[in-house]
């Protein structure tokens, strides 16, 4: 047992259990409510950069699973929750959370007062952290001077195109941070998927001969991402459907003249009821933001809202007016999450096939 | 036996699609009217309506038509003219319908639209077209595109009046 | 409109009906009439806090279809509410609709298949394939080529069953090919139409629940989900279960859901549906088991562990409302009723068996635990780790039973132990931590029992811990670690050798104080005005002492054999009249079921075990001016007054004193006791099969003649005299007076139309005025609401839950009773 600290910028210290890597760990603090899905959570790379703090108590039951991985290797820069399981599901039971964190170099930190921590970070917003062996005056310092980078969705999107190939409709996904929820869900339609880095010229997705092109999630903030993203997105919305997800979804409404600010506290969670405008119907989804569209800033734009989160009335979801062009803030793809905004991608996959020629299914 | 073959939830997306695809196209809403065919084309007609007011905040007129006795090919044709309340002249017109398959139905609903008016123009939304034309008519919004043979008959179920959501083949 | 709504009652409790009933009961009719519909209830449970309101019409009938039929007609009634009064109003409501077809009352929420399809599994089978959703693979063969066809399809293990048996039910369950052939054999020998059904068998799966909610927009929210530890062969409610779920994956988590929601759909019911699930850990593959249209144990369970306020929600969809449409004070986002709870802490759910009652007086019964409930009641343990919701559950549920003591285990051979793990008992836990303890590896345990793994892990570092607390004496590292998984000051001291309060002192000294977190259902995510606490050892404590006056009232703890829901019906009448009397007030309780923790009751509340150790823990932080406890709690009474508690006994007999084996009959005279002058309210008699109140057995002369025995405390309660047979000139009157049984409390209430209990908080109060003096002074001319009615004791089926056939004390070991007017 190794009793390590969690330190936030404002000077509140935790002590702790140790697990996982026993590294030092610089990140933003954000908390998540969702009471399963841990391995997909800390796999998504929208959470590179951030200590993840889980509110449900026990998080590592399930082991680690090759399915639950929404990136190879963990995104996230540590791990805090109240208890942690030592359960291994491989053929070996070699493979715990703890190996598996440890494997990757990720610090995690046990035995913390999660739901004071919570409370403490819904009134102040995201904070800068750190996973520490003394939470000494030196630490606070390394922690105060530490910046960040902005550059997640370069160090994140691949470098080179790949192909995930399929027999079905030709889509292309532009990498801003991708999670395999996504390529999944694409397979499941059989979609023939290429993988562009997120700087592809208007040209090269041209050159592909899409039937239709996704924006996909990914972390930090959207006005950081270069211009050439804005650009594909306005070039290819008249042309083919689109569909944004997540930092797609932001992109998505930058690209058409909105605004996207930072949230004063982010939501992570799977438990918001989201209305869907056209027929009102509620439904859940996996929820992970920091940055949100504007309401007042669609006036001017050729979108419409098609999605509202009516616990706190954020855009969750946004159409062109003029195009079969469309985007959502929450993640469609259920991984983790509740199943039934997958509808998302079947409603894109059903235009590409209209539009592919054909129509319908 | 009836099988069914698109559930309440896709036959709900679809619906969803066409009222997209209806603004899409019409570039808004403004001077839209809804023309529904008897007795299911109504209800998806006041479907659409409903989520074109959901979505835009206007209210969109739906003009049901009864073509029962007015198709061609019906020898109890009475011949008598159909006249809508509301005035159809330069709207653009959505003529709706559950299923697209001669054509003949259409054609008798665009005769009965013509005969009220001039309208700017008619687009035709189906939720499922099912092929065997003997028209040269074509759908501008399908919610499903169904290849049948023509032993088959296809049955769109709608909560308003079989109590349920659903589309069976039959 | 206004409607005319018939509540179905639940009648007596039973085996798997505790007072939830009751509990939602309450708060349905609450939202009714505030909706301005009328309310009419039929229901002849004797202990039902519901039916002593005074705003409502009660009907006082047995629950019979010829009774409700003839209320129907005669009151008008337009719609019905089944859901409120489980097993019994379901069936009922069911069998009206057939009956009277269009001509019916609508049942709110509620259609007739799927009423049908919770009391008739082959029902439920038929329409779960038709709407394309997994269930139990079934077939019928008449060969025993037909059963190999079966089970080619199938795989192995199966079971077979004969149609319509000769003599016995018959279920065989084949594992080994080899064996089918016989079993298939011996089935169709015993069935009269020469039939097996075959059914691929799902013992060792684990089970699951989730409770899901839909309003008549399709809007549909997952309250919650529960996972049993014990798997499907255990009969649910005899089954440890924790929730919010630990162990399922996210992807299977989220198929449940979804065909949960899609079950709700299916069978289109308006408001709540649990939905039982038996899922194949091996392949993540799964079967619906059971649909639940009512409220019950598991929705009881989620409504303590989320904070959820789910029959205000829940009536207000039946009554038609969207779910959108629905405020909810409690929810701090936008009061939306929309929010799926989110919880951030664990709760456990133990069983209360009763053997050792029964043992403790030499009555036998069979301890393995099989698909039949062998449980009577539950408590909960809450806490921030599975090991301290465990601890607390065990603290909650044991007292009083020898099987539990760690004597018991030692004792046990290693034979013993394998015996009593693939054939569990009603002390397994103990077996499992013991087995642990002997050298068994988790995966072996796991393969042995079918319990997941991940609880042996759990078991084995409670293990741990009390191996450091027994070795580590007087260390405070060590009582910090011991208290932030669970365990209590008593269980220390127990392994130190050392008393109780001598742990407390140290724990004190040390600063080693519990730390109390609200349940709410957004896990802190969102302000939320929550008033149910627990408590855990962590950094932040959250609940803050309620006032300067207040009042602490102890539950009656976990429902048990004899007068549970009657001790329930005591301490909710209790607490309703100190609110009544404008006291602050703190309750305190660990059965989730519980009349107590109804919100309409009490400011605050804590969901703790009650062993002494706890309750002081709460005293500490709220300082009351009183504590209310029931009278058997002595060891919890004289800790308390050591302590220099000011105690408020609401005295009780430990069970029913009065009741007699033998056919005899007694005369009881009961009193109401002001702390200084005792008053005669009037005479009854009990039997072995129940009480008879009766008012005209009251002459103008017994009523002088009938003795008033000198009290010698001042404590002001209700109070009876046992006498053999009524009194005349002649009798030596038996001076010995005793606290009156809790279930005569209720019955007395229902029949006088007088609430006793809560004259006697009064005067314990010291807040009578003249009208409670003048009204005592006028007893005599009192009418009666019912002039005669009996109590009879419910005939639970103690020979198919327990295996018991022989006498019982009915008055001690009847879980419930009804009664009826004479």
């Amino acid at each position: 047992m190794t009793t390590r600290y969690l330190i936030l910028q404002d000077g509140t210290v935790y002590a702790g259990e140790a697990f996982g890597a026993p590294a030092t760990t610089f990140g933003e603090l954000v908390f998540n409510t969702a009471m399963t899905g841990y391995q997909e959570i800390i796999t998504n790379p929208i959470y590179y950069n951030q200590i993840i703090m889980f509110t449900t108590p026990t998080i590592g039951a399930a082991g680690i699973n090759h399915y639950a991985d929404e990136s190879i290797v963990p995104s996230v820069k540590g791990v805090v929750v109240r208890e942690i399981a030592e359960i291994s599901t491989n053929r070996l039971r070699t493979l715990s959370l703890n190996d598996y964190l440890k494997r990757h170099n990720v610090p995690g930190i046990s035995q913390i007062d999660t739901r004071a921590l919570t409370r403490h970070l819904r009134e102040t917003g995201i904070q800068k952290a750190s996973i520490v062996d003394q939470p000494d005056d030196h630490a606070f310092d390394q922690l105060r001077a530490m910046v960040l980078t902005n550059q997640q969705v370069a160090q994140l999107s691949t470098p080179k195109a790949y192909a995930n190939p399929g027999r079905g409709a030709n889509v292309v996904v532009v990498d801003f941070g991708l999670k395999s929820g996504i390529l999944r869900m694409l397979s499941d339609f059989d979609a023939n998927v290429t993988v562009l880095p997120y700087l592809a010229t208007i040209d090269e997705v041209a050159n592909l001969d899409p039937d239709g092109i996704v924006i996909s999630s990914g972390p930090g903030d959207p006005n950081q991402v270069p211009e050439t993203a804005l650009e594909i997105i306005r070039e290819f919305e008249q042309r083919i459907p689109l569909f944004g997800i997540g930092l797609g979804h932001e992109l998505f409404a930058i690209a058409n003249g909105a605004k996207v600010a930072e949230l004063a506290s982010a939501h992570h969670g799977m438990n918001h009821p989201i209305r869907e405008q056209i027929t009102s119907d509620i439904i859940f989804a996996t929820q992970g933001q920091a940055y949100y569209v504007d309401h007042t800033s669609i006036k001017d734009t050729p979108l419409f809202v098609t999605h509202i989160d009516i616990t706190d009335n954020q855009i969750q979801g946004l159409r062109h007016r003029d195009y079969p062009a469309f985007s959502v803030q929450f993640f469609p793809d259920a991984a983790p999450g509740p199943l039934e905004e997958t509808q998302a991608f079947a409603e894109f996959m059903e235009m590409v096939m209209a539009r592919r020629g054909g129509g319908g299914i | 036996m009836a099988k069914e073959i698109v559930d309440a939830m896709a036959m709900q997306r679809a619906l969803t699609r066409i009222t997209y695809e209806i603004i899409e196209k019409n570039k808004g809403i403004t001077n839209l009217a809804i023309v529904g065919i008897k007795t299911r084309g109504v209800f998806i007609a006041q479907r659409i309506a409903e989520r074109l007011q959901q979505l835009e905040g206007a209210t969109i007129p739906v003009i049901p038509l009864d073509i029962t006795h007015c198709r061609d090919d019906d020898n109890q044709s009475t011949g008598e003219k159909i006249s809508f309340e509301e005035n159809i002249d330069n709207k653009r017109i959505i003529l709706v319908d559950d299923v697209l398959f001669t054509g003949r139905t259409i054609r008798a609903a665009l005769d009965a639209i013509m005969d009220n008016g001039r309208p700017a123009a008619v687009n035709l939304a189906v939720l499922v077209d099912r092929g065997h034309r003997e028209l040269p008519i074509r759908a501008d919004f399908v919610g499903k595109n169904i290849p049948t043979a023509t032993s088959e008959s296809i049955r769109v179920k709608m909560k308003e009046f079989d109590g349920m959501d659903g589309i069976e083949i039959q | 409109m206004t409607e005319r709504v018939l509540i179905i009652g639940g009648s007596a409790n039973d085996f798997g009906r505790e007072t939830e009933g009751d509990v939602a009961t309450f708060q349905v009719v609450d939202v009714i009439k505030k909706y301005g519909h009328e309310v009419v209830i039929v229901d002849d449970n004797p202990y039902a806090f519901t039916t002593s309101r005074h705003d409502i019409q009660v009907i006082e009938k047995a629950l019979t279809i010829d009774n409700l039929m003839a209320v129907i007609a005669k009151e008008h009634i337009t719609a019905m509410v089944t859901s409120v009064g489980g097993s019994t109003a379901t069936r009922l409501g069911a069998d009206i609709l057939k009956l009277m077809g269009n001509g019916a009352p609508k049942v709110l929420g509620l259609s007739l298949p799927v009423m049908q399809a919770t009391q008739n599994t082959k029902y439920l089978h038929e329409r779960l394939q038709q709407l394309n959703i997994p269930t139990v693979q079934s077939r019928l063969a008449s060969n025993v080529s037909e059963a190999f066809d079966a089970v080619r399809d199938f795989e192995l293990p199966v079971v077979i069953r004969p149609i319509a048996p000769m003599g016995q039910t018959l279920r065989l369950q084949v594992t080994d090919i080899d064996d089918l052939e016989e079993a298939v054999e011996t089935g169709l020998n015993r069935s009269i139409t020469h039939q097996v059904n075959i059914d691929k068998s799902i013992r060792g799966h684990q089970e699951i629940s989730m409770l899901v909610i839909r309003d008549k927009r399709d809007t549909t929210v997952l309250i919650g989900g529960v996972e049993d530890m014990d798997p499907v062969g255990i009969h649910s409610a005899d089954s440890i279960a924790i929730t919010p779920i630990q162990t399922l994956p996210d992807p299977v988590y989220q198929k449940l859901r979804s065909a949960a929601f899609k079950v709700i759909r299916g069978f289109d019911v308006i408001g709540l549906l649990e939905v039982r699930f038996a899922v194949d850990p091996k392949v993540d593959d799964y079967v619906i088991t059971r649909v639940t249209p009512y409220f019950d144990r598991t929705a009881a369970l989620l409504v303590a562990a989320t904070g959820y306020p789910l029959i205000p929600v829940v009536t207000r969809l039946i009554l038609g409302e969207t779910l959108e449409a629905v405020q909810t004070p409690v929810i701090g986002a936008n009061h939306t009723a929309l929010l799926e709870p989110t919880m951030d802490h664990i709760v456990i759910r133990f069983p209360i068996f009763s053997f050792g009652d029964f043992e403790s007086n030499g009555v036998k019964t069979e301890h393995r635990l099989n698909t039949v409930q062998k449980s009577v009641g539950t408590t909960i343990g809450v806490g921030r780790s599975v090991e301290e919701a465990l601890e607390k559950a065990i603290r909650a549920a044991h007292f009083n039973n020898r099987n539990f003591s760690p004597t018991v285990m030692n004792a046990l051979t290693d034979n013993g132990i394998i015996e009593q793990l693939i054939h569990p008992r009603d002390n397994r836990i103990f077996v499992l931590l013991e087995a642990l303890r002997r050298g068994y590896t988790v995966d072996e345990l796991a393969e042995m029992t079918k319990i997941n793994a991940f609880y042996f892990y759990k078991l084995r570092q409670i293990n741990k811990l009390e191996e450091t607390v027994k070795n580590k004496p007087w260390q405070m590292d060590v009582v910090k670690l011991a208290k932030y998984y669970g365990l209590s000051d008593g269980l220390i001291a127990r392994l130190w050798h050392a008393k109780y309060e001598e742990v407390r002192r140290y724990r004190w000294d040390n600063g080693i104080l519990p730390t109390y977190k609200a349940f709410e259902p957004s896990a802190g995510e969102f302000e939320e005005a929550a008033n149910q606490y627990y408590s855990t050892f962590e950094s932040e404590n959250e609940s803050i002492r309620l006032g300067k006056y207040t009042a602490l009232v102890i539950g009656a703890g976990g429902f048990r054999l004899g007068d549970g829901a009657a001790a329930s019906y005591v301490m909710a009448m209790v607490a309703a009249e100190l609110q009544a009397q404008g006291i602050q007030t703190v309750l305190m309780n660990n059965s989730p079921t519980d009349l107590m923790f109804m919100p309409q009751l009490g400011n605050k509340k804590y969901y703790e075990p009650l062993e002494i150790s706890d309750v002081m823990n709460v005293i500490e932080i709220e300082q009351p001016m009183q504590v209310f406890v029931p009278g058997n709690r002595i060891k919890l009474i004289n800790s308390l007054r050591q302590n220099g508690i000011d105690v408020k006994v609401i005295a009780k007999e430990k069970y029913l004193p009065s009741s007699i084996v033998d056919d005899t009959s007694r005369t009881v005279v009961n009193y109401f006791y002001d702390g200084q002058t005792i008053y005669l309210i009037g005479m009854g008699s009990q039997s072995n099969d129940g009480i008879i109140l009766d008012q005209s057995v009251m002459t103008e002369a017994l009523w002088d003649k009938i003795p008033r025995p000198q009290m010698s405390s001042e404590t002001p309660g209700l109070y009876q005299m046992l006498i053999k047979h009524q009194p005349s000139h002649n009798d030596e009157p038996l001076m010995v007076v005793r606290p009156m049984p809790f279930t005569m409390v209720a019955f007395l209430d229902k029949v006088t139309g007088i609430d006793w209990m809560r004259l006697v908080i009064r005067y314990m109060l010291n807040r009578q005025t003249h009208v409670e003096q003048q009204f005592l002074a006028q007893l005599k001319s009192l009418q009666w609401r019912i002039p005669k009615a009996q109590l009879t004791y419910w005939h639970a089926d103690f020979e198919e839950h327990m295996e018991i056939d022989q006498m019982l004390d009915n008055g001690r070991y009847a879980i419930g009773a009804t009664y009826h007017l004479i």
